[in-house]
């Protein structure tokens, strides 16, 4: 009885996996989407209305605008960058952004007062983490509970030997190929690439999308992200972020701050203003050459 | 202007990109809201930001009343709406009534204190009752809390430079500068005020930037222009200063690019120079101003 037809084995999969498993799947999958969308749309309070201290946006704000200045300072006169840099030198060390309290500086070392404002973004960060994750860890037990140890779907794509232990969790079978997957794997493979059924069906920016959530689940795409957004260029300081789910301790925010401020200014005493390549030098005979090929181009 | 109107989905898209950019023409804006509500059921959730879109827009053109219908409909459809009553103070701006609109727009700020449209809004009453110095001081304190808003800065320099405050409204502008570094418009902008300030070789150069940035700005190239050939005239600035002969082939060379943009657009139009063109170029190929 041979199975082989060349180097493909034909195998034919019973017609009630497709309509007990596969279709019934992919029914739960969109459902649980569209439930994920609007259950975070009830719990969204409306913009605005959040209790927002201006206390702290004012010092990460103050911050955000010297490193700025460092990493935009060649578009402006040398002279505007020195004045700019002694100011925000002067104001750092005198702790004019900072916003001031009195307990976090008594006690250095002590357990720092917790941070009203802080612990509501870090409450509602941790409540959209859970929406996302609670429905995506049910749906996984449930398929090893119910539906492990048989072939669900053939991938229409040719795949590597590399991917069939990923693939075919529940099946050891040697010379099975890799396209076939078990129903754990359709679940990764569909839940990767809900996005644009979800964007037809909820619209553009639906609550759904699980691209931010993996964002955020994954550190190195994160520090990926950051650093592609043109900051490799200059030094940053260390600022801490508000709205990651940070628990007691959530003073310690105010403190690293303080140190952020400390790191930049001495980043702005690093900033050599005579060094910094300013645009206007030289702009004019660069505009003579510009302007001369465009008129002779024509 | 389009010749062609444009079909619904290309409308809709527009007018989804002028929401999230800051360019507005409000009369193109009119337009298209018109074209797409006449088939606004299409539209489904979409249709409530057009009405708004469309209310400001009306309102920025004077035409009140059908502002109000609009925001009537929006009115029926989220009774109590913070956003909707912000449009209720806009309309009362529009009228005139100043000191009702800034109740309104303090009522709102205590249920939504987080909420910059209101507080530049209040800004803009201060800045329509001609209460320049309050509202300089206002957005002062906007802009200490929350710097990172170049259009805000460009408005607090708008305002410095219409009370003759001309170095702090340079401040303005180089911070919005360091925010928007290769918006040529910005360049223009602190060119003209360091022009105005005395700093005609600064002012060259930043004239030089917006050019660099956009090689057809109009407005940038009647900058260099002047500049190059006043700068021309001075005596140098520094020892090593160019020499003024490189000031006039700047000049030189960027009236051939003005007369050629010119040239262009009368290829384009298919018609006369008009007058206020045709003076345009006998100032650039005439005596030296």
């Amino acid at each position: 009885m041979a199975f082989y037809d060349g180097s493909k084995a034909v195998i034919v999969l019973d017609p009630a996996i497709r309509n007990w498993v596969l279709l019934p799947l992919m029914a739960i999958m969109l459902l649980v989407g569209l439930v994920r969308h609007y259950v975070t749309l009830l719990l969204a309070s409306p913009p605005g209305t959040a209790k927002v201290d201006f206390r702290d946006t004012r010092q990460t704000q103050a911050l955000m605008r010297s490193v700025n200045l460092r990493r935009h300072a060649r578009h402006l006169p040398p002279d505007a960058v020195r004045a700019r840099r002694s100011y925000f030198m002067d104001a750092f060390k005198a702790g004019k952004y900072l916003k001031a309290t009195p307990k976090a500086v008594a006690n250095d070392d002590g357990p720092a007062p917790p941070d009203m404002a802080g612990m509501e973004m870090a409450m509602d960060g941790m409540k959209k983490n859970m929406a996302m994750m609670v429905p995506q860890a049910l749906i996984m037990s449930f398929l090893s509970a119910f539906f492990s140890g048989f072939l669900l779907i053939q991938l229409p794509f040719p795949l590597t030997v590399r991917f069939k232990s990923m693939l075919q969790s529940g099946i050891l079978t040697p010379d099975l190929d890799a396209t076939w997957v078990s129903s754990l794997s359709m679940y990764f493979i569909s839940f990767l690439g809900m996005n644009p059924v979800f964007g037809l069906i909820l619209g553009q920016g639906n609550a759904a999308d699980n691209s931010r959530d993996m964002a955020a689940m994954n550190p190195l795409a994160a520090s990926a992200s950051a650093s592609a957004t043109g900051a490799t260029d200059i030094p940053m300081p260390e600022i801490p972020q508000q709205g990651m789910p940070m628990l007691p301790g959530m003073g310690g925010a105010d403190k690293g701050l303080e140190k952020a401020f400390t790191s930049e200014t001495e980043y702005l005493q690093l900033l050599d203003v005579d060094q910094v390549p300013w645009i206007g030098e030289g702009i004019e005979d660069r505009i003579t050459a510009l302007l001369t090929a465009r008129v002779q181009r024509r | 202007m389009a010749a062609v109107a444009p079909s619904f989905d290309d409308a809709v898209q527009e007018l989804r990109n002028q929401r999230s950019s800051m360019d507005v023409n409000p009369y193109r804006t009119v337009e298209l809201a018109r074209l797409v509500l006449k088939r606004g059921r299409r539209l489904g959730d979409e249709v409530w930001a057009v009405l708004e879109q469309s209310a400001m827009a009306l309102l920025d053109l004077g035409m009140i009343e059908e502002a109000q219908k609009d925001i009537d409909v929006l009115d029926r459809k989220f009774a109590g709406s913070t956003r909707v009553q912000k449009l209720t103070a806009m309309v009362h701006e529009a009228k005139g009534e100043f000191d009702q609109a800034m109740t309104l727009y303090n009522q709102l700020l205590e249920q939504r204190p987080a909420d910059t449209t209101l507080m530049k809004r209040k800004i803009a009453v201060l800045k329509s009752q001609r209460r320049t110095q309050d509202a300089i001081a206002a957005l002062n304190l906007l802009l200490d809390t929350l710097p990172s808003d170049a259009e805000a800065w460009l408005e607090l320099a708008d305002l410095y430079a219409s009370s003759h405050m001309l170095q702090p409204a340079a401040h303005a502008v180089e911070e919005a500068l360091l925010l928007l570094p290769t918006n040529h418009f910005v360049h223009a902008t602190y060119a003209d005020l360091l022009y105005s300030l005395g700093r005609r070789d600064l002012a060259l150069k930043a004239y030089c930037r917006a050019v660099e940035l956009v090689p057809g700005y109009v407005a940038g190239l009647y900058g260099v222009i002047k500049c190059a050939r006043e700068v021309a005239k001075d005596a140098p600035a520094t020892p090593d200063a160019p020499p003024c002969e490189s000031y006039e082939k700047l000049a030189k060379v960027a009236e051939q690019a003005l007369l050629q943009a010119y040239d262009q657009r009368a290829v384009v139009a298919g018609r006369e120079d008009s007058a206020a063109v045709r003076a345009a170029r006998a100032w650039l190929t005439g005596s030296e101003m």
